[in-house]
């Protein structure tokens, strides 16, 4: 019956390389986690083989000229959110330099000149636009002498970590609960999970994250409060950022399984005497975790770029800061910088996302 | 068989309705609280600041002797209003766009569905406060309430609209194959009466059971807003402003955020679970699209 083409297929390289991707994140995500430092092999070991892994599932979907078609809708789109921030942005009254005290006009007049604000508003714009063609995002109003490209360099990667921290929990916690809750389903485990995981859809962050503030570090002294610098101090802020995409994971997950595990070709699978585990993974988790897939690319980039009131909450330097306080702070370059990365990182984990369809259901045909 | 009424249905489910009567209880709260509120949100007792509860103040008071519980009813207000009115003008503007979208289909449909697209590349968050801060300087309200309730329902409003109309576009386009359309079409039916007569009511469940979902989202960033100081300010009351004010003084006197944030919870929690009942009742099989 199966005929198979010899060892070295192209599906089988492509697993392998995609298991070791897996396996190396997942030891990334442990040894940060640790406050190890990552030896640069295993950075090495993830990127490339998630990148060959990429590139042979492309060709063998034969997905090249889609994907290009994709990047280069991006760089519009990305165009076009910079240019609507950038005029809305201009619509907001007060300047970068408003203070309370005001500045003697010529002093007013050398940092004008010296930010091009005294230049018309076209003139900025084209100016911001060549800059972005080099790679080059201004500089920032509010930290003094700082290119945009240094602070989100040292910020991004701050909220990668916790972001990836609370993504692997959503994920961990949230489809397991949702798959268990629909095995048994209406039972009183069910309702247990289904409440747990409703309540922590109703609990806003800045309610959670004081409460187990409260609880955790100033009643038990287990965890640390605020900042970010070891794995005592992680936990809270990726457990309260976490809580709320694992419940709706675990919402989405129930209700797919359920769905699934009443159609047609699971009731084929189950007559055809396939083993119940196999009828399990390969059946119906894999059909099951569409719903999660679209749910999960604004959820990824949402995540990694920082949660704002978290990093607020906790006094976590990282990305999600910027994006409210340089509004208030009208530091333009920066609020732009900041939007451009989540655009990228929202755009880019949308084309996964729409790529990973066709794995996850090969009945859908991606163009 | 007599078909049962949408409010027997209701009835039936315990939870769905059980929510429903905390929802219009705290409407009700919000709406009578003057009447209700044991003292006005403002009134300072500063000999009794920072009190435990006791039967003048059940719940305590705050820093400068304001009594909590009074604050808490006169916060709902901000929370209930913001999250109704903004859906239903969401539900407008979403509606209309939807409508125009998945009816005239073509170009017209692709043009205003990437412009949906781009507006989901911007962090909600990030759009709502710039809008807020936008409209913060056209509008001109001198009551300072009013003015945090007008800026933050145009903000919420302009930014939430948009995953309606993703959603009734989708509805038009799946009630458009319909073959009565189809048979109003060759009757020479106009689009206006098409739309009216035959699309509109087709669509209006996974409307409502969005709405239901709409406002608990609306809540939860009217109270991000104030907890942020970007809404209401600190005289005035709102479950942001007061967890805000109980966020600050943690470490000293954590009881100030367990009411608000409670009520927070619980209002959320109704509404959600509220949604979850209709969605149930009107149409079991929106469970993927909708959550």
């Amino acid at each position: 019956m199966f005929k198979r083409t010899g060892f070295l297929t192209t599906a089988f390289i492509e697993k392998t390389f995609g298991g070791l991707s897996l396996v190396s994140f997942f030891l990334l995500t442990v040894l940060s986690f640790f406050y190890y430092k990552i030896p640069f092999v295993l950075w090495l070991v993830f990127f490339a083989s998630l990148l060959i892994c990429f590139f042979i599932y492309i060709a063998r979907k034969r997905l090249f000229l889609y994907v290009i078609g994709r990047v280069f809708e991006a760089f519009i789109t990305l165009f076009i959110v910079a240019s609507i921030t950038f005029v809305l942005l201009r619509m907001l009254p007060g300047g970068p330099f408003d203070q309370e005290k005001t500045l003697p006009p010529e002093i007013q007049a050398n940092i004008s000149a010296k930010y091009h604000l005294d230049k018309p508003l076209y003139w900025q714009y084209t100016h911001y636009l060549k800059g972005l063609f080099r790679g080059y995002l201004g500089e920032s109003y509010k930290y003094t002498d700082r290119n945009i490209t240094d602070i989100l360099k040292d910020s991004l990667p701050v909220s990668v970590q916790l972001g990836v921290y609370a993504l692997v929990l959503a994920f961990l916690l949230g489809i397991p609960l949702g798959v268990f809750s629909a095995q048994k389903q209406d039972s009183w485990k069910d309702r247990a999970a289904m409440i747990f995981s409703i309540s922590g859809v109703s609990l806003p962050s800045f309610v959670m994250a004081p409460i187990f503030i409260l609880i955790f570090s100033f009643y038990l002294g287990w965890l640390q409060p605020a900042l970010w610098e070891g794995p005592l101090f992680y936990i809270l802020p990726a457990v309260v950022l976490g809580l709320r995409p694992a419940s709706v994971i675990a919402r989405l997950t129930r209700s797919s399984v359920l769905d699934v595990i009443s159609s047609d070709f699971v009731r084929t699978a189950r007559a055809k005497g396939l083993d119940e585990k196999k009828v399990f993974y390969k059946h119906i988790l894999k059909n099951a975790f569409l719903p999660v897939l679209t749910f999960s690319a604004p959820l990824i980039a949402g995540i990694l770029t920082g949660s704002f009131i978290i990093e607020e909450i906790f006094a976590i330097p990282g990305l999600g800061q910027h994006f409210v306080n340089s509004v208030t702070n009208r530091d333009y370059p920066l609020i732009l910088g900041a939007l451009l990365v989540y655009s990228s990182l929202l755009i880019l984990s949308n084309m996964i996302v729409d790529l990973l369809y066709a794995y996850f259901d090969p009945r859908i045909k991606v163009s | 068989m007599k078909r049962k009424t949408i409010y027997q249905k209701i009835f039936e489910k315990k939870v769905c309705f059980y929510c429903g009567l905390f929802i219009l209880l705290t409407c009700l709260v919000a709406l009578f609280a003057p009447i209700i509120s044991p003292y006005p949100f403002y009134e300072q007792f500063p000999e009794k600041a920072l009190t435990s509860s006791s039967s003048d103040h059940w719940l305590g008071t705050d820093h400068l002797g304001r009594d909590l519980l009074s604050r808490v009813i006169y916060g709902s207000r901000m929370s209930m209003a913001v999250g109704i009115f903004t859906a239903i003008i969401s539900a407008f503007l979403g509606l209309i766009y939807g409508l125009i979208s998945g009816w005239l289909g073509g170009l017209t449909d692709r043009v205003l569905m990437r412009f949906i697209d781009i507006m989901f590349s911007i962090p909600t968050l990030v759009l709502l406060i710039l809008v807020k801060v936008l409209f913060d300087s056209f509008i001109v309200i001198s009551h300072p309430e009013l003015k945090a309730l007008a800026g933050t329902l145009v903000a919420l409003s302009l930014v939430s609209w948009a995953s309606l109309a993703r959603v009734v576009r989708g509805q038009v386009l799946q009630a458009k194959e319909n073959l009565f359309v189809e048979a109003s079409q060759s009757l020479g039916a106009s689009s206006f009466r098409i739309i009216f007569v035959h699309i509109l009511p087709n669509i209006v469940s996974p409307i409502i059971i969005l709405l239901a979902f709409q406002i608990p989202s609306n809540i939860l960033f009217e109270s991000m807003l104030s907890f942020l100081g970007l809404g209401l300010q600190a005289p005035f009351s709102s479950w942001g402003v007061l967890i805000d004010e109980g966020w600050r003084s943690l470490s000293t006197y954590p009881r100030l955020i367990i009411a608000p944030g409670m009520m927070l919870f619980l209002t959320m929690l109704a509404f959600n679970l509220f949604g979850d009942g209709l969605r149930d009742i009107f149409d079991p099989k929106l469970q993927n699209q909708i959550s």
